[in-house]
């Protein structure tokens, strides 16, 4: 059970780094209120060994990696296809330009068309940033793993039209 | 990195956006508690009330009702219910088909800019709702500096028919939390908040007279503090106002003052008030020994008979399996309490909605598994799934 010091470093955890978080979530899921959830899972199992955690690893590695495994357990689960049936109309936030919409429209179809572990190792590479150490550590899997992972999505990511429209525009 | 994984990253910094919601820790630790103390509560009440679920559903939902000639489903069944949509701005509300989840109709803020901080939205007879807007300061504070109550009604075909400012409904910046309406509309009664202290007021506004009677939470001469105010219910003549909080009582417990979660009740006809004031209508602790960790959402029921509650539920904490309950107590009866629904989610749960009609005859939940919440209406002990069948694209729904 964490005691009251850990309690106040969990709650600094949460209140730095719950937005990276959630953003990498959204990356994984595609959803937002999916990854509120996915971080919030992640969240309930790493606090009541918190201690331990940030003696023994690099508490954001270890957050991380049970995202990462929840999402993959809920891709693997038969109900995964249980999702709504009817389209929300669209809300776009103010200032939602139509090229961020087009943005968002191209990466999460890219993602999308990668298996989830490819998805997963860009994700952890390109957006958070992780070394090839660390996604290792995420995904529980060994450097080379990782390296021909993202070799291969990479190469799927390049052939990939939309995605390679907006990029153009944004090189240009 | 690669001249690739660089446009790479700008693209989906570009995708990503902001989260619409923050993740909390004490929502979080809301959760891990929960987790924790049902593991400690014995199980015997739950299988003892398990056993009661069919004939129990059968005379509280479902009796006497015949089918309804307007759709599927029993009689009394709103034809229509309310989604506050998931996303950065809630600016807008959906309305849905009960029949095939259409949306029949979407409302934008009537107030320039408005969102809806509370994502709450309540329910008067005859598909008529109330719902405060608020508009928000500039800057990343997210200061509140206009809140307003607004009543909309539906048409025959879910449209948006009336939809105007409430009279009494100007509340200034106050942050709008809990919103409930009596039958006729007459009454409503908000939670609301300034730079949020401690514990919200209760005002209970007549919608005729634009009177307010305000409900504060003062210091008691016992001491009794209350934690939060959270689910309100009005009654369906409006001569009562249920809420669920938490009590601490630092002085020690008293004849009124009980710690843990409670349904409290108050007299919205009088001037208003201390909070304390109010009377006891359900403890957690008469149904599992357990002053707190028990009860997600408590709703007083419109006839002020019971008390409508879902809880989270470990019976077994070898196996981890969570059970999400639907329950429903009677106020003062000592009875066992009736379970309206069960559903094992498995490791790990995700809640995101409870509401019931004005009548309080058809709950309404989005909850289940991680990633997989099933969205629907309670019916003898059965969910009834509505479309979309799971709630990801949405807060708060209501019919």
């Amino acid at each position: 059970v964490a005691v009251k010091g850990e309690s106040e470093r969990f709650a600094q955890f949460v209140a730095e780094r719950e937005r990276s978080l959630q953003r990498t979530g959204w990356l994984l899921t595609g959803d937002w209120a999916l990854a509120e959830d996915l971080v919030q899972t992640a969240l309930v199992r790493a606090w009541p060994h918190w201690e331990g955690i940030r003696r023994r690893d690099d508490p954001e590695i270890y957050v991380r990696r049970v995202m990462v495994n929840t999402w993959l357990g809920w891709r693997r689960r038969k109900w995964r296809g249980e999702r709504a049936s009817d389209r929300m109309p669209d809300n776009p936030a103010p200032g939602d330009m139509a090229a961020e919409v087009t943005a968002r429209v191209a990466v999460r179809a890219a993602l999308g068309a990668l298996t989830d572990r490819q998805r997963t190792v860009v994700v952890l590479r390109v957006f958070d940033d992780l070394t090839e150490v660390q996604a290792a550590a995420v995904l529980g899997c060994s450097v080379g793993t990782v390296k021909s992972t993202m070799a291969r999505a990479l190469a799927k990511l390049r052939e990939d039209p939309a995605l390679a429209g907006v990029m153009e525009r944004e090189v240009r | 990195v690669s001249g690739v994984e660089g446009q790479l990253r700008d693209l989906m910094e570009a995708a990503v956006g902001e989260p619409p919601r923050r993740v909390t820790v004490a929502a979080v630790r809301r959760r891990v508690i929960r987790r924790r103390i049902v593991e400690c509560v014995s199980g015997a009440v739950v299988i003892a009330v398990l056993a009661g679920v069919g004939v129990a559903l059968a005379a509280t939902l479902s009796g006497g009702r015949v089918s309804s000639a307007d759709g599927p489903g029993p009689a009394g069944l709103p034809r229509y219910y309310v989604q506050v949509p998931a996303g950065p701005n809630r600016s807008a509300l959906i309305v849905r088909s009960t029949a095939t989840g259409a949306v029949t109709a979407r409302m934008n803020s009537p107030v320039p800019g408005g969102h809806l901080i509370g994502a709450r939205v309540a329910a008067a007879e005859a598909q008529t709702y109330f719902v405060a807007w608020a508009k928000v300061g500039p800057g990343s504070s997210g200061t509140i500096t206009d809140s307003r109550i607004y009543r909309f009604k539906l048409t025959r075909t879910g449209r948006i028919g009336e939809n105007a400012p409430v009279t009494g409904g100007a509340l200034g910046a106050e942050q709008v939390g809990g919103i409930t309406a009596s039958a006729d509309g007459s009454l409503i009664a908000v939670t609301e908040s300034a730079g949020h202290p401690a514990t919200p007021d209760v005002v209970v506004i007549n919608t005729r007279t634009g009177r307010h009677s305000v409900w504060q939470d003062d210091p008691a001469p016992d001491g009794m503090a209350l934690l939060d105010i959270g689910d309100l219910v009005l009654a369906r003549d409006g001569t009562e106002l249920g809420f669920d909080t938490t009590v601490h009582c630092p002085k020690g417990v008293g004849n009124n003052c009980h710690n843990g979660n409670q349904v409290r009740t108050i007299t919205p006809a009088t001037a208003g008030g201390e909070l304390a004031s109010s009377q006891v209508a359900f403890r957690q602790s008469e149904l599992t020994g357990a002053d707190t960790g028990y009860i997600n959402d408590a709703l007083l029921s419109p006839d002020g008979s019971a008390v409508d509650l879902t809880a989270i539920h470990s019976p077994n904490p070898a196996s981890q399996a969570t059970h999400i309950l639907v329950l429903q107590v009677a106020v003062g009866q000592g009875q066992q309490p009736v379970v309206l629904y069960d559903m094992n989610t498995g490791n790990g749960m995700f809640y995101r909605s409870f509401s019931t009609d004005p009548t309080g005859a058809f709950p309404l939940v989005d909850f289940g598994p991680s990633g997989a919440t099933r969205n629907g209406w309670i019916d003898d002990g059965k969910l009834v799934p509505l479309t979309p069948a799971n709630g990801s694209g949405f807060f708060y729904e209501t019919w």
